[in-house]
């Protein structure tokens, strides 16, 4: 595994989004991720909750996935994503919300985008 | 640049003086383990010094800046005390120096507490513990004070009404501040009769909404004789979840000057300033304190840091050390392919994840060491308190 610690990577930016997945609709853009999920057996569990414009692309699934299995799958799913469709996609999983009935007294409410 | 030059003085100048040795708390201590960080800046893969973890996700509290709010992973998997046990053979086995039981949960409130702690320290892990005490009793305090580094306690006010609105139902409930009490007096008292090595302190979450509470806090904690009172941010995630405005910490300022001075020889007031000025925004862009500072939640869960224990951060999910044993964990792809995708320019921490996280200081000085503005050099003097715990 190449080791990236190093000045340049400290100092990079992340990629910002292009015009043309700016240009695109929420609904095209899901679209566009999910015809490229159904390309992988492995990566058509995922559904896509959200594509906004700056790339935050937030999945879904009903499948239960190990949690030694999900981290290595959502990565490679974003890789295949961002080498297909866009380089600034960034993939997160739907957030689950605290399960603590006492805590839950207190209202939050896990928020999911900005 | 300017910020960045008060960082560098800031960093190398946090320690404070006690009676029993010198005390950092709003920086780092990487300078003491400098060959890690030379073995990691060349790709070696070195395990981390310190791990911050919990035993369970279960808390009798409903503090209101509880982080663990955010923090609900797919699994709730109960720790049995053989896999607790199985864990520390793991860390001494990989290299891991101490154990904090902080993270997610109440950690007092499993049946592995006691052992737990008590097998780390035959086999020579550093274990600290940051409990709010109340289930922390009198037997299980003369089990586990004998074997613990430190123990901080989470005390959000100094007045009871106040500590009970903010951690409890209410203003009312007054008792839970009584029974905390009870049982820091009680360490306390241990402390000095057995002549322990353990440091006790309390600390308080601070919201802006809480600041009526920063000097009585501070007057409560030179009454209690703890080692040390400890005032810091409230943590919030980057969707701002817990309503944090850390635009009003700037107002506080003066009675946090004020608090301090309220410290004295036996009982020092801290404020973490560093991560209070920080304002919730890093100056770092990749991620590089969980390889020293890794965090496992009381779900079992290994991620990188807390800031990712919640579902929404599945990708950087690891493991579980209840379905796996640690050691396989931690030479696993798994590990050092999320460790490197943080260490990428596909994540920004400016924006990817919660404020200040514990691998706050340890990430911001490996920012500085690797970008060159300030290298980590070589400690040679004493160590300080605590030395293992970043």
């Amino acid at each position: 595994m190449k080791n990236l610690i190093n000045k340049d990577n400290a100092f990079a930016n992340s990629p910002e989004a292009g015009v043309e997945w700016k240009q695109k609709t929420e609904k095209e853009r899901i679209l566009i991720i999910e015809e490229k999920l159904k390309t992988n057996p492995k990566h058509s569990i995922f559904e896509v909750f959200n594509a906004n414009k700056d790339a935050q692309v937030i999945l879904k699934t009903e499948q239960s996935i190990l949690a030694k299995e999900r981290g290595l799958l959502l990565l490679e799913v974003e890789e295949v994503l961002k080498k297909s469709i866009e380089e600034a996609i960034t993939v997160w999983l739907e957030p689950i919300g605290d399960k603590s009935k006492l805590r839950n007294l207190r209202g939050i409410t896990i928020k999911s985008v900005e | 640049m300017e910020k960045l030059d008060k960082k560098i003085k800031r960093y190398a100048s946090t320690a404070i003086d006690t009676k029993e040795g010198k005390l950092i708390l709003d920086s780092h201590k990487l300078s003491y383990h400098h060959e890690r960080v030379l073995a990691w800046e060349n790709g070696e893969r070195v395990a981390p010094i310190s791990v911050d973890m919990a035993l369970t996700r279960a808390c009798g509290a409903m503090c209101s800046f509880c982080y663990a709010m955010v923090q609900e992973p797919q699994e709730r998997s109960t720790i049995k005390v053989k896999q607790a046990l199985d864990l520390i053979d793991d860390f001494a086995e990989v290299g891991v120096k101490s154990v904090s039981l902080i993270s997610d949960g109440e950690s007092t409130l499993s049946k592995a507490y006691v052992p737990f702690i008590e097998h780390a320290s035959n086999v020579g892990i550093d274990v600290g513990n940051a409990t709010n005490g109340w289930e922390w009793e009198p037997e299980k305090i003369d089990q586990v004070l004998p074997h613990l580094t430190w123990v901080r306690f989470t005390c959000a006010a100094g007045t009871p009404e106040g500590y009970s609105r903010i951690m409890f139902k209410s203003a009312e409930h007054t008792e839970v501040f009584d029974r905390a009490m009870k049982h820091i007096k009680y360490a306390v008292d241990l402390k000095k009769k057995l002549n322990l090595k353990v440091t006790l302190g309390i600390q308080m979450v601070l919201m802006p909404e809480f600041k009526d509470e920063i000097i009585p806090f501070a007057k409560l904690a030179v009454d209690l004789g703890v080692d040390y009172g400890v005032i810091k941010h409230c943590s919030d995630d980057e969707f701002g979840t817990l309503g944090v405005d850390y635009s009003k910490y700037e107002e506080m300022y003066d009675l946090l000057d004020e608090a301090e001075k309220l410290g004295n020889e036996n009982t020092k007031i801290i404020v973490k300033w560093d991560k209070i000025q920080d304002k919730g925004k890093p100056s770092y862009k990749r991620f590089y304190g969980p390889q020293f500072l890794l965090q496992i939640s009381g779900s079992g869960l290994v991620a990188p840091s807390g800031m990712f224990f919640n579902a929404r951060y599945s990708k950087l999910h690891i493991g579980n050390f209840v379905d796996e044993r640690f050691k396989d964990i931690f030479k696993s792809d798994a590990y050092w392919k999320i460790m490197n995708y943080l260490a990428s320019p596909s994540f920004d921490a400016q924006t990817m994840m919660g404020t200040l996280p514990i691998q706050h200081y340890a990430s911001t000085a490996l920012d500085m060491h690797i970008k060159g503005t300030s290298r980590i050099q070589p400690a040679h003097d004493e160590p300080p308190l605590h030395v293992n715990f970043l």
